[in-house]
């Protein structure tokens, strides 16, 4: 059952990174490769879009949290965008909003970004 | 007349306890004699255990004299008390020393004849504090601590020690004198307890014992019985030609232990042969058999005056309905604004049937209080006749309430299998129009309990069992599996965590189930152990226009 997909883009010097389906263990370490390999080619500003994420389930906030603290270590910057109630709620819960900017549109984001400020 | 030795009767799961307190009891007239608190929940077998308590002291020695006493409600004007009091006493310190049977039971026997009758057998003290009670000429206090000093005074005459075993001690605190209440009373025990001649055990309710005035004593908890042991007490009620070896495992975990839970019900069972025969006995129970009686006059006792009796089961009922996995932080006004008197929000309580303190509520652990309240309340609120009550509550266990909707998907312990069952609630939820969050949250409550069964599950059938029941106020979804490893024997309650990946955060899982079901229970099902997870529909919950979060 293949149920997660990732599709990155690079807009500049923002790596926006796209997670479809299922943000489990499987999906969540996709996504902490694809940003990892991103912090360490220098590319320090990172968007994860969760428009097409359906499900998330605690191992891959779990993986997140890892995704994070990577990011903070390599002085990167990283937003999410687009997520759903839900999981803002779970995000909200498990302290991930305390760390990490949440828009509710990529566009604010990589705006954020590029100014370094709202 | 002397009577041979009865047949002892067996307590199944408190055989230590049943020793330890003999061994307290034969302290008594040593050093080391030390009065006790016996406090349990109601049905948790304090008067059986006192019961054959003083059974053993009669039968199996001869140095301590056992005095067992249960304090009778409608015995509490303080000349009353006292006269019943020293009767008992005297009927069985005489019976003790005769070893008759029949004078311990004897319950016609009079004061002036126990009186009479012990003089001609040299106890010049048990005449003088009769004759002080039988012709009251003193303070009704003072006789009253008097007789509560019997026990002690027949032990320094004789020089046989005694052990007073007194049921229902906190009923004490209703002692009055013409009509008005003496609350401290109740303390006057303290000197009597602390007389190293005598080893006073008294027991009551443990939320009662806490709550009244008992004197300060060394205090010990019955706890629930232990599994086998609940399924030995089970299986000993069950009548003939039930099959004792298809008890519900589910249906214990219900029961909790609770002796009284399980003697009832198991003897109520008619034929045993299948699952749904044991649970029909359960309901049966607690609609209109004797379990609904004991506990519906448990009720009636803290709310006397059927007004408040109704109004204390809506509050009750309210608290229920806030859902069991977190305290409901309800402030003390809302007492008040609804009238309840300062005796019932006590009563409210110290009953039991609801938890916590002012501030927060929730519901008791206790299962079976909670069917009883709940359907109770249909029969005393929404007036349905016990037939009808009886009926619904089958059909709702079964999920054949006509209101109610079933779906099971028997799945693979396999990573992602979950998905089968979050997309199939996605649709159920669109097609019966249910609002995108809910499902959402109820969603992502499914896929921890899925996910804790695939990771914990060991053995059985390889499977885990997902069902969904739809009603029109709530919804109910079960994961079922031979993951028992997660649920600590004791407690019935979850290990703390979900091993998610090395130096992750663990009990996370448990944590967003709690966060988006309304009440998370765990219990064990008859293919290991079952996780229910129910979301309460708000009748004016509209689909969910925004999705997305607007957070900056």
């Amino acid at each position: 059952m293949n149920d997660f997909s990732l599709s990155l883009q690079v807009a500049g010097d923002v790596v926006i990174m796209r997670p479809k389906g299922y943000v489990d263990n499987l999906g969540a370490e996709q996504l902490e490769v694809a940003s990892s390999e991103a912090l360490g080619k220098g590319m320090r500003k990172l968007v994860v879009n969760f428009s097409e994420t359906r499900f998330i389930n605690s191992v891959g906030v779990s993986i997140l949290i890892s995704v994070i603290q990577r990011s903070r270590e390599s002085a990167g910057k990283l937003c999410f965008t687009n997520v759903k109630k839900v999981h803002e709620e779970v995000f909200d819960l498990l302290g991930l909003t305390e760390h990490v900017k949440v828009f509710s549109e990529e566009g604010e984001a990589i705006h954020y970004l590029r100014r370094g400020r709202t | 007349m002397q009577e041979s030795r009865p047949h002892t009767e067996t307590l199944p799961g408190r055989e230590e306890e049943l020793q330890r307190l003999y061994r307290r009891c034969l302290a008594a007239g040593s050093p080391a004699a030390e009065s006790l608190l016996l406090a349990g929940d109601l049905g948790m077998g304090k008067t059986a255990l006192l019961r054959q308590l003083g059974l053993q002291l009669f039968w199996k020695q001869e140095r301590v004299v056992p005095f067992r006493y249960s304090v009778n409600s409608a015995l509490l004007e303080m000349l009353d008390f006292s006269r019943d009091y020293l009767r008992a006493f005297l009927r069985q310190r005489l019976a003790f020393d005769e070893r008759d049977q029949a004078l311990l039971r004897r319950e016609d026997v009079s004061l002036t004849e126990l009186a009479g009758r012990a003089e001609s057998m040299g106890h010049a003290w048990a005449g003088e504090i009769a004759r002080r009670v039988l012709r009251p000429a003193e303070d009704p206090l003072e006789l009253f601590t008097a007789v509560l000093q019997a026990p002690a005074s027949s032990a320094s005459a004789t020089g046989k020690p005694v052990a007073v075993l007194v049921d229902d001690a906190a009923a004490l605190a209703g002692l009055n004198r013409a009509g008005r209440v003496h609350a401290d009373a109740l303390a006057l025990f303290s000197g009597p307890a602390g007389d190293l001649n005598t080893v006073h055990i008294l027991a009551d309710r443990a939320a009662l014992v806490r709550e009244s005035a008992l004197p300060v004593l060394a205090e010990t908890e019955l706890q629930p019985l232990l599994p086998a042991d609940a399924g030995r007490v089970f299986a000993a009620m069950l009548p003939p030609g039930a099959a004792s070896d298809s008890i519900p495992a589910s249906l214990l975990g219900h029961l909790a232990g609770n002796p009284l839970y399980l003697r009832q019900v198991a003897s109520a069972v008619k034929r045993g042969a299948g699952e749904e025969d044991f649970w029909s006995a359960y309901y049966e129970e607690i609609v209109n058999g004797r379990l609904h009686r004991i506990l519906a006059a448990e009720f009636k006792r803290f709310f006397p005056a059927e007004t408040e009796r109704r109004h204390a089961l809506e509050v009750i009922r309210r608290v229920y309905a806030s859902g069991a996995s977190s305290p409901l932080p309800w402030p003390v006004q809302v007492f008040v604004e609804e009238k309840l008197s300062p005796a019932a929000v006590h009563g409210l309580v110290i009953s039991g049937f609801v938890c916590g303190g002012f501030g927060g509520y929730r519901p008791p652990e206790d299962r079976v209080l909670r069917d009883f309240i709940n359907l109770l309340f249909e029969r005393e609120i929404t007036r349905r006749a016990p037939g009808e009550i009886l009926q619904r509550a089958l059909a709702g266990r079964t999920g054949a309430d006509p209101l109610c909707r079933a779906w099971e998907w028997t799945l693979p312990l396999e990573p992602r299998a979950e998905l089968v069952a979050a997309e199939s609630l996605q649709q159920i939820g669109r097609n019966l129009q249910v609002p995108e969050e809910t499902i959402g949250q109820l969603q992502m409550a499914m896929i921890e309990a899925c996910i804790n069964a695939i990771e914990h599950t060991k053995g059985g059938d390889g499977r885990m069992h997902v069902s969904l029941k739809t009603f029109p106020d709530r919804w109910e979804v079960a994961v079922e599996s031979a993951g028992l490893a997660f649920v600590q024997a004791e407690t019935g309650e979850p290990m703390t965590g979900i091993e998610t990946r090395e130096g992750a955060p663990r009990g996370q899982g448990i944590r967003l189930m709690k966060r988006f079901a309304d009440a998370v229970r765990f219990e064990p099902g008859s293919r290991g152990t079952r996780v229910v997870l129910v979301k309460n529909l708000s009748v004016s919950a509209h689909p969910a226009k925004e999705d997305m979060a607007h957070r900056e």
